[in-house]
């Protein structure tokens, strides 16, 4: 049998104490590329100590390969597609926690065919469909040899799909497919060919940028107009730019900073602008895929996404509300998961917790409350970990190698309570010098199943009560989520760990030492407007080195 | 330099022939379906658990106790009766630890941590200090020597849809197929869609009885589809050319995977003749990680129907190497690490990874015995493979007497050096390998105490001729395992 010496610590590396406010130099600059998992063991930008203010330099970047729902959300936008064929079709991105980080995008023949047969079916459903059809097609054939209204296409299609001005020499290359297509097929045939064929392209696949070499700056290139609407629409919608946007590049629109902000402000007031701060948020926080039966799921994402758009979007709040708010959007069902007040009529309606309820904000949520569980029970290592991970930007080490973290304290001696066979955490110090950073997190959420529901004892030991009383190391203690949602939003770490998480969402990777300018920049932008998420944005994409690349060493 | 095994030309020269029922390649002049010699081929099993742990011993559940010839099938090798008398269960195999050399990870070793850690040295040969593969894994080695003219020189397959750890993710979890390409090694992502596997193997096979008609809109199906992909790689090969060294080499790997399924898609289907016939279409895959209840251990969620995707799967690999599509293949049944749900397959209450520490629990009996019935349904299906390759006839034998395989877990039990615990599931002593097929002993019990798992590999592959006795870091046969 396994014995709880099992769970003797002998060293912790990289617990390095208390959540404070710490100089800006403490960025890793060996930060690391996405997917190694190293980021920053650190807060920093936007923090209450004096900083050094450095100067932003362009981030670096690398050809990145649209994620699938960046695909999806093109297709559609492209053929209008609403099967979302490719979300069903094509490998997940998984997600760490964002599902677009270029490092860790690895060519595979399985994702290529799944594309190949996702381009295949929606062209030739769109091209199928009559009203569908003008979407792609500006003409109506004359015949099917119609070659003039085939190179109309190519110029205007193409220059959706590539994202720039289709070149002569290509009109031809891609007319040259008609005379195979006209074999044993229509105009309609040999339309769908090229737009499968265009679709196919490396151009279209990934996002490429070259740019032109800013003189003096090694490694540094100013972005075309296109690239710049590119990146732009990527960035805030997770699509490709609309036509619109495309024009605007062509007509100089986006040579300003003031131009380049109307731009941002419509794309993210479009749906697709919030959807996309939707799906950070989802990704951030944990709850874009949701462990529980579809009911559940689908009411705790309705929930969730309710007081993201209230407050972000609708709203224009101060952010700190999201971990605040001391109303929640939930329907009956979801009402009785969580204990509160039911009304005897269908549908969402925003209800308050209550005095006597210790749920505020956006943590009392069970999307939220999912994550950092094991799958019986929660963890309250696991969800310390988490709120150190997400919320704090605050890397913990893996256990040293002679823990084996995927059983739960046994504890020794007839320790039933959950609390007790924790202890060892605490009271050895070799364990403690991690596990404070994590248990006392997870212990004040403890009230909180892994579903979110409210439980005052072990549902195996009904002799164990859960007080929920937690603690913040440095910070001071709390009890239940409203009250870790009350110290986050107060702790120096709060608007500096947002920024990053947007950043790490926007550049595809991990910071390394040379965004700290950038960071910075962010930080006080957000803290300046009055902690408004959506002038994060803004500030990044208004940004002289945003229509700038660092190219990958 | 990329791996660019079959060049541009040489396709050309190929399609020439587009409609005579002959290989396209001259590099496919030993295929089966052109040559009467019959072709070796190499099938790797995998599960992602370890054979035991915790609580009981495998002395119980999986190691027979018979030595030799006659042995005996504990709880955890029970589907393999129909198919004993083929089978050798070789035990006892020990991957050594950075515990047994003073700390430092040894030849073919791997350090104290277990999971994820040892599945490399395991498959390579090649000792990792942190999980990550330092050299190609058997499937691409034999496919490189065994099928460089087929249509899938190796063909990568797994049954687990998603990790399943945070939700279900399609194609997610620790990868463990990569080949080497160009002095560089590549990650090959498995095959996880029984649908499409389907597509990609079979859907150029001529089922019988098709009109000219058909025939040629087939071929001009196949010409479209060809002159797309060709353009595609022209095209993209230009822009590589103007882009920075690492935009440059990320856009080459996506570009030798596109003119690598232009081959695919030009190349002559095998003619539905002998045991090589068109399987049914399976029809779409089961769904992925469905709703579960909240009353109990959620018993759907981190599921999708795995049991009979595995079937599918099974049917497509046995027909892929009766038509010489591939010589080598990876059946991959669970990820490693596995969180798959196995309520729907053994009605336990736990996931397969949770089973192996006790399932948190919720499970009664001695962790060996939950464990086992998990393992038992890996041999189910892997039996009913073997089953599968031994009832086609080819040649004067059978399928099965073609293919030199093996199927291993990643773990064993016994010590676990990261916690010093004995009897546990964190270890990789006392492993075992199921070994069947070309040149190999049959239905024998075959103890090799602390062995290298490796060597099992390595005796497979020299008994379908590799010719190197060593694989990666590791040396020499098992002794007593070939026929």
């Amino acid at each position: 049998m396994r014995t709880a010496t099992l769970w003797l610590c002998v060293v912790c590396i990289g617990c390095t104490g208390e959540i404070a406010t710490p100089s800006a130099k403490t960025v890793s600059p060996t930060g690391g590329q996405a997917g190694s998992g190293s980021g920053s063991g650190s807060g920093s930008g936007g923090g209450e100590e004096a900083e050094t203010p450095v100067t932003p330099t362009a981030p670096v970047t690398s050809l990145r390969r649209l994620s699938r729902a960046e695909l999806d959300a093109t297709l559609s936008q492209l053929t209008g597609d609403a099967s979302h064929l490719a979300l069903s079709v094509l490998p997940g991105d998984d997600p760490n926690p964002f599902d677009n980080e270029y490092a860790r995008q690895v060519a595979s023949a399985v994702w290529l065919e799944a594309v190949e047969k996702v381009v295949v079916q929606v062209t030739t459903e769109a091209l199928a469909d009559t009203k569908r059809r003008a979407l792609l097609l500006p003409c109506t054939p004359a015949s099917d040899d119609d070659l003039q209204c085939l190179s109309t296409f190519i110029k205007t299609f193409g220059r959706k799909v590539l994202r720039r001005p289709v070149t002569a020499a290509e009109v031809t290359q891609l007319q040259s497919l008609h005379a195979l297509a006209r074999q044993r097929g229509t105009f309609i045939t040999s339309a769908g060919l090229v737009a499968q064929r265009l679709l196919l392209d490396g151009e279209f696949l990934f996002r490429v940028e070259q740019g032109t070499a800013v003189a003096g700056q090694a490694g540094v290139f100013a972005l075309a107009p296109n690239e710049l609407a590119t990146r732009l629409a990527f960035v805030l919608q997770g699509r490709a730019p609309d036509a619109w946007l495309l024009d605007a590049a062509a007509a100089g629109d986006l040579s300003t900073p003031e131009g380049v902000r109307a731009a941002a402000v419509r794309l993210m007031a479009e749906p697709a602008g919030r959807a996309q701060i939707e799906r950070f948020h989802a990704m951030w926080l944990g709850y874009q895929s949701l462990p529980f039966d579809a009911d559940l799921a689908a009411a705790a994402y309705t929930e969730t996404t309710a007081l993201v758009r209230k407050v972000v979007l609708d709203d224009r709040a101060d952010y700190a509300q999201l971990f605040t708010a001391e109303q929640t959007y939930v329907d009956d069902a979801l009402a009785a998961h969580y204990g509160m007040p039911t009304t005897g009529s269908p549908g969402f309606h925003w209800a308050s917790y209550g005095a006597g309820s210790s749920r505020r904000g956006i943590l009392s949520h069970a999307a939220l409350l999912a994550n950092g569980v094991k799958a019986s029970d929660t963890s309250p290592t696991r969800r310390g970990k988490w709120v150190r991970n997400r919320l704090f930007c605050q890397e913990i080490a893996d256990p040293p190698p002679n823990v084996n973290a995927d059983v739960p304290p046994a504890g020794t001696g007839g320790v039933v309570c959950k609390k007790d066979r924790y202890r060892e955490h605490s009271t050895l110090a070799a364990c403690a010098s991690c596990h404070t950073q994590m248990d006392p997190i997870g212990f004040g959420l403890e009230q909180y199943d892994r579903t979110g529901a409210f439980r005052a004892v072990e549902a195996e030991h009904p002799e164990c009560t859960i007080a929920g009383d937690g603690a913040l190391a440095g910070v001071g203690a709390f009890n239940g989520p409203g009250g870790l949602g009350a110290l986050l939003v107060q702790s120096s770490s709060f608007e500096s760990c947002v920024v990053k998480q947007v950043f790490r969402f926007t550049q595809g990777r991990r910071e390394l030492g040379s965004d700290l300018g950038l960071l910075q920049h962010l930080g006080h932008a957000f803290k300046d407007s009055g902690r408004h998420f959506d002038e994060v944005l803004l500030a990044l994409v208004t940004h002289p080195t945003f229509s700038q690349r660092t190219e990958t060493p | 330099m990329k791996r660019t095994p079959l060049t541009r030309r040489t396709l050309l020269r190929g399609l020439g022939q587009v409609a005579i029922a002959l290989p396209w390649l001259e590099a496919m002049s030993h295929s089966a379906w052109a040559a009467p010699v019959i072709p070796k081929r190499y099938l790797l099993g995998f599960g992602g658990c370890s054979l035991g742990g915790y609580s009981g011993t495998i002395a119980d559940t999986f190691v027979p106790s018979i030595v030799g010839a006659g042995y005996d099938l504990k709880l955890a090798l029970a589907n393999l009766a129909p198919i004993k008398d083929q089978v050798t269960v070789v035990t006892g195999l020990r991957l050594p630890s950075a515990a047994d050399n003073g700390g430092v990870v040894p030849p073919g070793g791997r350090p104290l941590h277990f999971h994820e850690k040892q599945v490399a040295p395991l498959l390579t040969g090649i000792k990792t200090t942190d999980g990550t593969f330092n050299g190609p894994t058997t499937e691409h080695i034999a496919g490189d020597f065994l099928g460089a003219g087929t249509l899938f020189p190796a063909l990568v397959t797994r049954v687990q849809v998603a990790e399943y750890l945070t939700g279900a993710v399609a194609g997610s979890g620790y990868r463990l197929s990569y080949r080497s390409s160009g002095g560089a090694l590549q990650q090959v992502a498995p095959r996880y869609s029984p649908h499409d596997l389907f597509v990609s193997l079979f859907a150029n096979l001529q089922s019988g009885g098709v009109t000219a008609d058909q025939v040629a809109e087939q071929k001009w199906r196949t010409e479209t589809r060809r002159s797309v992909l060709d353009s595609v790689v022209t095209r993209g090969s230009a822009l590589s050319s103007k882009l920075g060294r690492a935009d440059r080499a990320k856009l080459d790997d996506h570009l030798q995977q596109v003119r690598e399924l232009e081959l695919r898609v030009a190349a002559i289907p095998p003619p539905v003749a002998g045991a090589c016939r068109k399987p049914t279409d399976p029809g779409a895959d089961p769904a992925i990680g469905s709703g579960g209840s909240l009353d109990t251990y959620s018993q759907n969620l981190g599921y999708s129907g795995e049991d009979q995707r595995a079937e599918v799967i099974c049917d497509l690999i046995h027909m892929a190497l009766a038509c010489d599509l591939t010589r080598s293949v990876l059946f991959q049944m669970t990820v490693s690490h596995c969180w798959m749900n196995m309520y729907q397959i053994t009605g336990q209450l736990s996931d397969l990874h949770e089973i192996s520490h006790g399932g948190e629990g919720r499970l009664t009996e001695d962790t060996c015995v939950s464990l086992a019935r998990g393992i038992n349904w890996h041999m189910k299906h892997w039996a009913s493979l073997l089953t599968k390759l031994q009832q086609t006839p080819e040649g004067n034998g059978t399928l099965l007497d073609s293919v030199g395989s093996v199927f291993t877990f990643e773990g064993g039990q016994g010590f676990d050096p990261e916690s010093g615990a004995e009897r546990d599931a964190h270890s990789t002593e006392n492993m075992a390998m199921i070994v069947a097929g070309a040149g190999l002993k049959k239905g024998i019990h075959l103890p090799a105490q602390g062995k290298h798992p490796t060597s099992v590999l390595l005796t497979v592959l020299r008994a379908i001729g590799y010719t190197s006795n060593t694989l990666g870091e590791v040396s020499g046969e098992i002794p007593g395992l070939r026929a």
